[in-house]
């Protein structure tokens, strides 16, 4: 297995011009190998002996910053993108921080995952334009111990993404870092001789390219990454189209004109200052400034050992420990509570919710990380303030925030709810236990109901805990996933007559492959189970079809009876079945669109089924529907059918969908191909990218009934729903209970409740009655 | 003309929605009642026998307990 470092020296020895681009011949770069690490750099001091990387290199701009001018965040990026859009650059918007479009990732880490999607395993990259930059938010939860500490590590960054294919519209190496180098030289006034290129290398997902990273007084600001390479270091092919993929850290940008102690201090805003008011916090300014300068500098996250990293801090320093916490950990619980509120503003904006599902687990974390400081401090502190805060600064930038703020702040408070109910609870375990060691089951049932950790219960984590619960999810999806065993290699694509005539339930069709109880068809119009929907039935000849299952391009049917290869066949779909399907799936539409209405952005889908007997759908949210909520969806949802509006199927290109619909087209899962089916149910009212099969008009599905509701796990709710048909006899069949449950109370059916209250109160007085003449 | 014919049907078949918003009040109702004895509602009316079997018995014990 070739290593990254060996993928810098083989380049390197091959070709050590590789990283030479013409600014370094124009200007009079040299390149250099670091004394202490022996990475190669270029630089315009000819008398350096060290690489910029710390620890080669400590930050020497902390109180003495590199620029004339200091910059506020928003104005930095202003400053950026307005260079770049003067040199041919679209500034495109910022795509969802929840990576919908990846299945690899819950959260979007880097702005080129924007524009790489995934098709059976392989990287595609698409750009909507070329030459393009964009202010990617990214969320990274790999070192949440050191945010607020380090001075530098933060959840929530943008990622400033400078992105060009290498073609005539666009440009590689030589463009990149000519336009890098006067950015920060020309735009933002570092003086050149400051600006330091690392040799690097990046690997990503599928694809990977050798690397200039840029440095200013030990500071990492951005990596210019020139993709060319496609698959892994022992096995690749150049790439068509070469991609520049430059990703620098804007916070970055803003930190070295300011030279603030730490990143924090000037990346949120007036954030800081006004958590400082709230909580009158003492800082020793001089003091923090001494401490950031070792502490950014320490690579702490390699060390593993942050008490350990401290100790050396505060020996440097000439203090204790115990002096170094008192002073500096009162602020670094602040710049935590801002950093994790930050992304939390943007997960929630976006669509995600704490909870202990997927990428949710992740936002709880933090979430929790921040409120348990409050608590430490005692600070007179909301999270949903400090969100407001932060929306109110950066909606010049990112203006979709105010949209979401009130949702924000009411999922803000919930959470804090849950936070000091499952505080309360975590006492009562602990309390109830005693000397009681609690099995893996039960561990794993306080996980998935209460989002209890071990951790938080402050019990040993067994070894395979967290490795049963991914096992246990993992298992489910195999579930969903099963294959026939046959072999369909060397058969041709089955023609699927379900899409363009979905009314079409007899077709004629000649046997392609039989193995054992499996037959392959030419052309088929039964659906197979996918996307939750379950497969048809039905007869081909006399023979009886039981499941149907898609292998790639064939579809595979089973029977009961027998067939003949390379006989003609006539086919019967299950018409009933298959229409009861249909309405079902229409109505998971319906009720996903209408949820999003009535319950807000944040919702959702986890997941789907759709059978004969009920539909149901997971919905992330963040508390229980009341009974009025589940009306007021079930209305909306009835208004869609009485409307009779139509639901459109369209084939389109994937990222023309994405352009259009955004990307919660991906509700039911993202679907790995270049052309997508648009599933639009009432002019918008819902849109997703889906294979399932659909009536022509909301009318077809018939009313929609939402028969229970309950919570499968914290953050997730589960409805079950019925519609036409189902729906009808379901309302049918309990109006038939009312009457029978009427009739032996004697009353008429609007009394039953009161009339049963009366019958049940009297049973337990005489009962008492009883019990205490017995007595 | 096969869509026209379909659309007529459905119309014909279909429930009128405002005996579907009366089914839907009965049951509301049906799901009120099942929570005061917390039953599914199926079980609903032999639970009520059961009760009221009990309460039969129960009153012609204390009467019997009075005399």
């Amino acid at each position: 297995m070739v290593s990254k470092v060996e993928l810098i020296q083989k380049f390197q020895k091959e070709q050590p011009d590789y990283w030479k681009v013409d600014l370094f011949e124009r200007k009079g770069f040299v390149r250099k190998k670091c004394s202490k690490c022996g990475k190669m750099f270029w630089t315009l001091d000819k008398d350096r002996k060290n690489c910029p990387d710390p620890p080669c290199e400590n930050y020497g701009f902390l109180g003495n910053p590199p620029t004339k001018k200091r910059f506020d965040y928003i104005e930095s990026w202003k400053k950026i993108e307005k260079f770049f859009m003067k040199n041919k650059h679209t500034s495109v918007r910022r795509y969802p921080v929840v990576a919908r479009w990846r299945p690899d990732l819950f959260f979007n880490i880097a702005s080129i995952i924007d524009f790489q999607r995934i098709d059976n395993g392989t990287i595609t990259f698409e750009f909507p334009t070329n030459p393009l930059i964009v202010p990617q938010m990214c969320l990274r939860f790999n070192d949440i111990p050191n945010v607020g500490v380090t001075g530098r590590h933060s959840t929530a960054f943008v990622m400033i993404g400078q992105h060009a294919l290498a073609n005539k519209e666009g440009y590689w190496k030589d463009k990149c870092i000519d336009l890098d180098f006067e950015l920060l030289a020309k735009v933002f006034g570092i003086p050149e001789k400051e600006v330091i290129f690392l040799e690097d290398a990046w690997i990503g997902y599928g694809a990977f390219g050798l690397s200039l990273e840029y440095f200013v007084r030990g500071l990492e600001i951005g990596n210019a990454v020139f993709t060319e390479f496609l698959g892994d270091l022992n096995n690749y092919r150049p790439m068509k189209d070469k991609v520049v993929d430059m990703g620098a850290g804007l916070e970055r940008f803003n930190w070295i004109t300011q030279g603030t102690p730490t990143i924090y201090d000037c990346v949120f805003g007036p954030v800081i200052e006004k958590l400082k008011d709230a909580i009158s916090v003492k800082y020793d300014k001089d003091f923090f400034l001494k401490y950031a300068k070792l502490a950014g500098s320490l690579n702490i996250t390699e060390v593993f050992d942050i008490k350990k990293a401290k100790a050396e801090v505060a020996k440097q320093l000439k203090v204790s420990v115990q002096e170094l916490e008192k002073k500096v950990a009162s602020m670094e619980a602040l710049y935590a509570i801002a950093d994790h509120t930050k992304a939390l503003v943007f997960a929630i904006a976006d669509g995600e919710l704490p909870s202990n599902v997927g990428g949710g687990y992740n936002l709880r974390v933090i979430l929790r990380r921040a409120l348990s400081f409050i608590d430490k401090f005692n600070w007179p502190v909301k999270l949903e303030d400090v969100a407001v805060w932060h929306i109110d600064y950066l909606k010049k930038m990112f203006p979709e925030l105010a949209e979401s703020k009130e949702e924000i702040v009411k999922i803000l408070q919930v959470e804090e709810k849950k936070y000091k109910e499952t505080k309360q609870r975590i006492s009562r375990i602990i309390e109830s236990l005693g000397q009681r060691i609690l099995s893996g089951e039960e561990l794993t049932k306080l996980y998935e109901s209460d989002g209890i950790t071990p951790e938080e219960l402050g019990v040993e984590v067994p070894g395979d805990f967290y490795q049963r619960i991914t096992e246990k999810h993992m298992g489910e999806k195999v579930e969903e996933e099963k294959k026939f065993s046959i072999d369909v290699s060397g058969l041709p694509e089955t023609k699927i007559l379900y899409y363009d005539e979905p009314y079409v339930y007899n077709f004629k069709a000649k046997v392609l492959k039989v193995s054992g109880s499996l037959a392959v068809l030419t052309q088929t119009a039964f659906y197979p189970a996918s996307g939750g929907q379950d497969h048809d039935t039905g007869y081909i000849s006399n023979a009886e079809v039981v499941d149907v299952q898609k292998i790639g391009n064939v579809i595979v049917h089973q029977i009961k009876g027998s067939l003949r290869e390379g006989e003609f066949v006539d086919c019967k779909v299950n018409k009933d079945r298959r229409e009861i399907l249909m309405k079902h799936h229409d109505a998971i539409h319906i009720v996903s669109g209408s949820a999003k209405k009535i319950l807000g952005k944040h919702i959702h889908q986890h997941g789907s089924e759709k059978t004969v007997e009920k539909a149901r759908i997971d919905l992330t949210h963040f508390e229980s529907p009341s009974d009025e909520e589940l009306e007021k969806i079930e209305n909306l949802a009835n208004e869609v059918v009485k409307k009779d509006l139509p639901i459109k199927k369209t084939v389109m290109d994937r990222s023309e969908a994405e352009k259009k619909y955004g990307f919660d087209i991906y509700a039911g899962g993202y679907i790995p191909s270049k052309k997508i089916r648009i599933v639009d149910v009432g002019n918008g009212f819902d849109v997703e990218a889906c294979g399932g099969t659909h009536e022509n008009k909301t009318r077809d599905v018939g009313w929609i009934k939402i028969i229970k509701s309950k919570r499968v796990a914290d953050g997730l709710v589960r409805l079950e729903i019925v519609s036409g048909e189902v729906a009808e006899e379901y309302l049918k069949e309990k109006e038939k209970i009312l009457k029978e449950v009427a009739k032996k109370l004697g009353v008429k059916e609007e009394k039953v409740v009161s009339a049963l209250k009366n019958m049940f109160e009297k049973w337990k007085k005489l009962r008492k009655e009883i019990k205490g003449r017995k007595k | 003309m096969e869509e026209i014919e379909k659309r007529d049907k459905r119309e014909k078949e279909m429930m009128n929605f405002k005996e579907f918003k009366e089914l839907s009040e009965k049951e509301k109702l049906l799901k009120k009642t099942t929570e005061i004895l917390r039953v599914e509602d199926k079980d609903l009316p032999r639970v009520i026998d059961r009760f009221q079997r009990e309460i039969k018995e129960m009153e012609s014990d204390l009467k019997e307990f009075r005399k």
